[in-house]
């Protein structure tokens, strides 16, 4: 990571946190940052529909079958033009797309904690972490209907993932070149 | 590669290139390593995470995909199972992205092999077990970048080994790949394993071989297959060549690094070594099964009389972890791990010196002494060390 590659990683990672915080302290406007969250994931598939444009253009129309990069990001951005142009969507369909992210995730990394386990190595922070990750998961289960779900969810994720990218931009990454 | 080759076919290269029996299992001990040495294994003997030379699958699955992470994957990867031929490869087409990932497409013969080679020669036998892990890897693993490319390592429907060769015309049957890691391979049928189709450029399925299964990792196949990267060109894969070829050149390079030979030149292969047992090696190489362990064994208990140890860590792990920390890089663990932040400083720095970051980027101690991943320092160390003596 060069310096520069750092100091974007750290703002960005601020602004994330400064965008959960912001949207968490809308407490009392729960439908209001829900609909910020709906608008969010909305821009976050407009941009993917515009990278796989992007990358058909500039990598993968070089290679065999490479047109299908072509179908998808405009499939993409279709979906995306759509989704912000929704009036209502029940939280229902966030809440299930986030149970199931977090049943994923969580379930690797038990599974890697499990690994490390048999061979001996440090296991209990990241099995803590898929656990962790799949009671969140449960706990979307079970409150299929709730704005508020998404938005403690969506936050919480943002902070974590915020903090991560904070704290892998402090490491040193450059290699020592041996002459 | 499997086992069968990093371990006992390795092993028989070191005893025809001059080595002794013991001396031979301590190099292919070293080479079936590289396949083991993962951060999991690295955390449970507490060594340097920098020295890791390959990634479990759940490690795979669960490493971070942003920059760092990339960097982290391609730098194993390429420098221990996919060393790119060519670093300046002409690519007429294609953002510098592409061309870059073009660059890293592994081959035998290129320049970094010479390099690799080069390295390991009076650092023990633990990094010259290390450069014929490499040496043999860009025999199997041609035609693939050691990075996640989806425009690069992608396979498609076009995937034909060949049955049968006669006067000219071949008989093929076309392989099947299945997504289960559990699901074990079937060769008599064509059955194998492969990775799943993701057209994320940086998914980690199409790191590597993943999407062509563990084909270029059996000696006895031949196939046919449109790589993504050919410009709607297929290719052909023979193995029993490819590993023939690379047996002779583990021999040759061997005895280059035993000081037999003065220097080490590329597409240079010992042909005499295996004369009086190419048919015995050409038959090991050409059966049909996914591993040969047990044929390559009683090849290289026939050379030296003895008994080849099966490949076993406990004691080099006791050895390790009983050491006090000044002494650990003088065990077999440690001068292990300092060879291969040594093969991953060379091969990081040659990337970044060809203008691509893919691998990370590497710093000048002199300009730079408090910069750098910390685990690299303790080489730097050592080399002060060794050039006091």
């Amino acid at each position: 990571m060069t310096t520069g590659q750092r100091i974007t990683t750290i703002l960005t990672s601020i602004l994330m946190i400064l965008a959960a915080l912001f949207l968490l302290f809308l407490w009392d406007q729960t439908q209001l940052s829900f609909y910020l969250i709906v608008f969010i994931y909305g821009i976050i598939l407009l941009i993917s529909g515009i990278k796989c444009l992007i990358f058909f253009f500039t990598m993968s129309r070089n290679m065999v079958g490479g047109k299908t990069m072509l179908y998808k990001g405009i499939l993409l951005v279709d979906i995306a033009v759509y989704i912000l142009n929704l009036d209502d969507l029940p939280p229902l369909y966030l809440v299930l797309y986030l149970a199931g992210m977090l049943a994923f995730s969580g379930v690797v990394d038990c599974m890697n904690a499990w690994e490390s386990k048999k061979v001996h190595g440090r296991w209990m922070l990241k099995m803590a972490r898929g656990i962790g990750s799949i009671l969140a998961g449960v706990f979307c289960v079970f409150r299929m209907n709730s704005m508020e779900t998404v938005v403690i969810i969506f936050c919480g994720g943002l902070i974590y993932n915020a903090v991560i990218r904070i704290i892998n931009a402090l490491q040193p990454h450059a290699v020592i070149a041996i002459q | 590669m499997n086992s069968d080759f990093h371990y006992y076919a390795t092993f028989c290269a070191a005893v025809l290139a001059g080595y002794s029996h013991e001396e031979a299992e301590e190099i292919c001990t070293s080479s079936q390593l590289v396949d083991h040495c993962t951060v999991t294994f690295l955390n449970k003997v507490k060594g340097p995470r920098s020295a890791a030379t390959t990634q479990l699958q759940s490690e795979m699955v669960d490493a971070r995909m942003d920059l760092t992470g990339r960097q982290d994957i391609t730098r194993i990867w390429s420098s221990f199972h996919f060393l790119p031929r060519d670093l300046n490869a002409e690519v007429k087409h294609g953002s510098w992205l592409y061309k870059a990932k073009y660059r890293l497409i592994c081959g035998p013969n290129g320049a970094l092999l010479k390099d690799t080679v080069e390295l390991a020669k009076g650092h023990g036998l633990e990094a010259i077990g290390l450069a014929m892990h490499i040496l043999a890897d860009t025999w199997a693993h041609t035609y693939f970048a050691g990075t996640p490319s989806f425009v690069i390592n992608n396979t498609d429907e076009i995937f034909y080994e060949i049955m049968k060769e006669e006067d000219g015309k071949r008989e093929y049957r076309k392989v099947v790949f299945g997504h289960n890691p559990a699901a074990k391979e079937n060769p008599e049928k064509g059955r194998y394993t492969g990775s799943l189709y993701q057209s994320e450029e940086n998914n980690i399925m199409n790191l590597g071989h993943g999407r062509a299964g563990h084909l270029p990792d059996y000696s006895f196949i031949r196939y046919v297959y449109m790589p993504a990267w050919n410009n709607y060109e297929t290719i052909l894969k023979d193995n029993p060549s490819d590993y023939l070829h690379a047996f002779k050149q583990m021999i040759y390079a061997l005895k280059y690094l035993l000081g037999r030979i003065e220097t080490f030149e590329t597409d240079t292969y010992d042909e005499l070594a295996i004369t009086p047992y190419e048919a015995w090696i050409r038959e090991i190489i050409g059966t049909r099964r996914v591993d040969s362990s047990e044929d390559w064994k009683a090849f290289g208990e026939s050379l030296t009389g003895k008994a080849i140890r099966p490949f076993r860590l406990t004691s080099y792990e006791k050895e390790y972890e009983k050491a006090e920390k000044e002494k650990k890089d003088d065990t077999y663990l440690g001068r292990f791990f300092l060879a291969a932040l040594a093969q991953k400083s060379l091969v990081t720095q040659r990337i970044v010196e060809s203008g691509s970051l893919l691998a990370g980027y590497s710093i000048d101690p002199s300009k730079h002494p408090f910069g750098g991943i910390g685990d690299y320092k303790r080489l730097l160390t050592r080399i002060g060390e060794d050039s006091k003596l």
